[in-house]
């Protein structure tokens, strides 16, 4: 008979973020920004899941924390997209037949054409005839089973420090967020993902009116508090008066997977990112597999391994960089239940170490990245005692006694404040931001009870403007990569709100046939209720 | 990425054991016909424009790049230039894509295969120009007839604030200089600080429409924005903002207490203090974390690790701390 564990001397919360901008275009048969959902589900959804599958089928007790943003479970669940990933798989599984045709002859490389062959047909398997095309439906599941503690994020991505003049905006991204969580998962969400981790001070009483026990900030966020965090980063910090916790991120175990030079992912056997066949074969080979444009794309083959600091890439071998995840994760464990050893004796609860990343970093940049937290998770399990997974949800309650301190403002963007969101490539921006805010909340006020046609109106005039709200526009003009794009949406959401109210406003009629067609573009947050504004 | 010396352990791993049986060099030995042949020049060109181009997802180097995260993360500061350098108003209206005139030299040298099917010997048709997602549009409006500042907090040491101003409120202000209305200067007043130590700055501003980044002499101060016209130091406000607070560096001095919360509710104050592990790693004045393994290897020629590029799905160095 197995002795009982002894009670851990730490605890571990992995928090994986899991978000992409709202990106739907039904007016295109092909459109180059959707595929950021297809590949995320390709390269790291469907293998989070497959992990979390097999590690509740081999009875590994592990609990993840999962941040789902609104946009993104509101794509996951629209049919459109949906059917459009299943294309997208479908072309992956086809390309990979090729590959296997082609690379006849090549030991190498025929093998890795069979290995991606093998792994499209069982994610064909797993979407259709095991999730039914229902990833939302497998999370929930995943909750229920006490695998996953699920959190929700401000309503579209938005960035809360730079709307902090204006209660209502805030307001409404935090509740409207909550409602959708609700429907979604069918609980009161027990934390949340403040986007970019964008805190300051005063926004936690608006989770505290939604039922929100937690959120996360940055290490200076806690650092830096209103008063010395006796526990560091190590406890959670509960705001005054709202009492809802800020957990802190543990810098060192950041650092071990995000650090491009010191980090575990740039590890020479792990796949090469940048070579890819989209690049490397002949153009009319990968065209159907590309942009219909012509326009070179990544199809997620790719045979390379990195090699090394060498323009000559080898062969990737999948079972090498698997094992190699296994010793990563492995030594992921070591350092924590290092941290652990050397923080305990000095604190009256097991120290907390909080390791959040985005959860794209595991599978679409970082191959192995599934593999990493698979072993992660079955290390800690079976080979030691000394730290154990957990949740903030769990840790508040077997920990419900907490420093009180007031984090500072802060987030965990270059810079770690509000500055990569405002600056000189877009600040531009925040003038048109808070006037449409502004304006939805009189609206909000000035209609209580509209007929159906107004309210209608009243209900897209708010997700017009929560989807202009993303900090995803702001972080694409900083970064230079698609400006166009996020322009474009900037300007195209704040166009259909000023339009809105013209007609709200009766400064031209309502057309319906217009709005008609804005609610099945736009169609994010079926249920939202355009009052979330009026209550600021 | 790639400037960090290598260790030893990484020297060997890196060390080619074969020579690198890269696609575009070695072709299968069995396959149906395959040739390795230079791209085409035009082939070349359209790569290197699409690489441009902003609805372009993720950027992949050339055939004989290295990892190439740094000229991944080249290109869009590139373009980030470009659009730093737009005049708001200019990027509202911009509905070409600038970026896309410009071609990419990495591209250019990519090395293509021909297939099973086709040598690859006729070059690729140039692309149609792609469709914009919706229509262009007319520019934003410049303002909105509102007598508005707004002042925000970006960073320990700076705010960016925006105002409007209106013929209304202007000719307010002025009404109410009288005489003096005519050596009055629009000007931004902005207070800093709070108590005995408030002051205030102004700054002759010359745009009833207008933005600016304020740089504080430290952190944590408490600012407030006002726009006005000032003449013979008298003041006319003519839109004040509400105030913002930057954040500090370092914690503040609120006296430690902890509190016990239950589900939504707050409890009274348990105890008065806790033991204090202040120094301990990660705390303020703490070492680095207790020993451990350094990773088994580094990343000098990887690229997973430093997902630069222009895809969103991005856990970008540059953009997290």
């Amino acid at each position: 008979m197995n002795a009982p564990k002894p009670a851990p001397k730490g605890t571990l919360s992995m928090v994986l973020h899991h978000h992409l901008p709202y990106i739907r275009h039904p007016e295109h048969p092909f459109f180059l920004e959707e595929r950021w959902l297809f590949e995320a589900i390709c390269e790291t959804y469907l293998p989070l899941i497959e992990a979390w599958r097999r590690l509740e089928a081999d009875g590994i007790d592990a609990c993840f924390t999962l941040s789902m943003t609104p946009p993104l479970a509101n794509m996951l669940e629209d049919g459109l997209l949906m059917q459009r990933f299943r294309r997208h798989l479908d072309g992956l599984r086809e390309l990979a037949d090729k590959e296997v045709r082609r690379t006849q002859g090549d030991h190498d490389f025929h093998r890795l054409a069979r290995f991606y062959e093998a792994r499209f047909a069982e994610q064909a398997r797993l979407f259709d005839h095991v999730l039914h095309g229902d990833l939302l439906a497998e999370y929930r599941r995943l909750q229920d089973a006490g695998r996953l503690e699920i959190v929700t994020c401000t309503a579209t991505h938005g960035f809360l420090p730079l709307m902090n003049h204006d209660r209502a905006a805030m307001k409404a991204q935090v509740s409207v967020a909550a409602a959708d969580y609700r429907r979604i998962f069918g609980r009161t969400p027990p934390g949340i993902w403040l986007a970019e981790c964008g805190y300051f001070p005063g926004c936690d009483d608006m989770l505290a009116e939604e039922g929100i026990r937690y959120f996360f900030v940055d290490t200076h966020g806690i650092l830096d508090a209103s008063a010395r965090p006796v526990y560091g980063v190590f406890a959670p910090i509960y705001c005054p008066g709202s009492g809802v916790a800020a957990f802190g991120r543990d810098p060192e175990s950041s650092k071990q997977v995000w650090s491009s030079k010191e980090g575990y992912p740039g590890d020479f056997d792990y796949r090469e990112y940048y070579r890819d066949i989209g690049w490397d074969l002949d153009l009319d080979y990968v065209a159907p597999y590309i942009h219909p444009d012509g326009i070179r794309l990544n199809t997620g083959l790719k045979y390379h391994r990195i090699t090394g600091d060498t323009p000559h890439k080898q062969p990737y071998n999948p079972d090498r960089a698997r094992e190699k995840a296994a010793a990563h994760a492995a030594n992921f464990v070591f350092n924590r239940q290092a941290q652990a050893r050397w923080l305990a004796p000095g604190m009256d609860r097991p120290p907390n170490i909080v390791s959040p990343y985005d959860a794209e970093l595991f599978g679409h940049w970082w191959f192995e990245g599934p593999w990493f937290l698979e072993a992660l998770a079955r290390h800690i399990h079976q080979h030691q005692d000394e730290i154990a997974l957990t949740t903030p949800g769990r840790y508040l309650d077997a920990n419900p006694e907490n420093q009180e301190a007031q984090p500072s403002l802060s987030s965990w963007g270059d810079q770690g404040f509000a500055t990569f969101w405002c600056n000189e490539t877009n600040e531009w921006i925040y003038r048109y931001l808070h006037h449409a805010a502004a304006r939805m909340a009189d609206l909000a006020r000035a209609n209580p009870e509209p007929d159906d046609l107004r309210r209608r109106a009243l209900t897209q005039a708010g997700r017009e403007l929560l989807l202009a709200q993303g900090s995803d526009w702001a972080f694409i003009m900083r970064t230079g990569t698609v400006v166009d794009y996020a322009v474009r949406r900037t300007r195209d959401h704040l166009h259909a709100f000023s339009r809105l109210d013209d007609m709200l406003s009766g400064r031209a009629a309502l057309d319906a046939d217009w709005l008609a067609g804005r609610e099945a573009q736009w169609r994010i947050f079926p249920q939202l209720d355009y009052r979330a504004w009026s209550q600021g | 990425m790639a400037t960090r010396k290598k260790s030893a352990t990484e020297a060997a791993a890196s060390k080619p054991e074969t020579p690198a049986p890269v696609m575009a060099e070695k072709a299968p030995a069995d396959a149906p016909p395959v040739e390795s042949v230079t791209a085409p020049a035009k082939a070349g060109k359209t790569t290197a424009k699409a690489e441009k181009t902003p609805a372009k997802a993720e950027k992949a180097p050339a055939e004989d790049a290295p990892a190439a995260p740094v000229k991944a993360k080249k290109a869009p500061a590139k373009s980030r230039k470009a659009s730093a350098k737009a005049a708001p108003d200019d990027v509202l209206a911009a509905d070409e894509d600038p970026a896309a005139e410009e071609a990419d030299p990495a591209a250019a040298a990519e090395v293509v295969l021909a297939t099973e099917e086709e040598p690859a010997a006729a070059p690729p048709t140039k692309p149609a120009p792609r469709a914009p997602y919706v229509a262009p549009m007319a520019p934003l409006p410049d303002a909105f007839g509102t007598d508005r500042v707004v002042i925000m907090a970006r960073d320990p040491e700076s705010a960016f604030i925006y105002w409007e101003v209106t013929a209304n409120g202007v000719g307010h202000a002025r009404t109410a200089l009288g005489d003096t209305a005519v050596n009055a200067r629009l000007t931004l007043r902005i207070y800093v600080g709070e108590g005995a130590a408030a002051r205030f700055e102004d700054h002759t501003v010359s745009d009833w429409l207008g933005r600016f980044t304020y740089f504080a002499p430290q952190p944590g101060l408490r600012l407030a924005a006002s726009v006005g016209y000032l003449a013979e130091n008298v003041f006319v406000h003519i839109s004040q903002s509400l105030p913002a607070r930057l954040p500090r560096r370092g914690h503040g001095n609120d006296p430690i207490r902890f509190v016990r919360v239950g589900p939504r509710r707050l409890t009274p104050p348990q105890k008065a203090s806790a033991p204090d592990i202040a120094g301990l790693p990660g705390t303020p004045g703490g070492p680095a974390a207790g020993p451990g393994l350094a990773p088994s290897a580094g990343g000098s020629g990887g690229s997973a690790g430093a997902p630069a590029g222009s895809h969103h799905l991005v856990p970008n160095p540059e953009t997290r701390r």
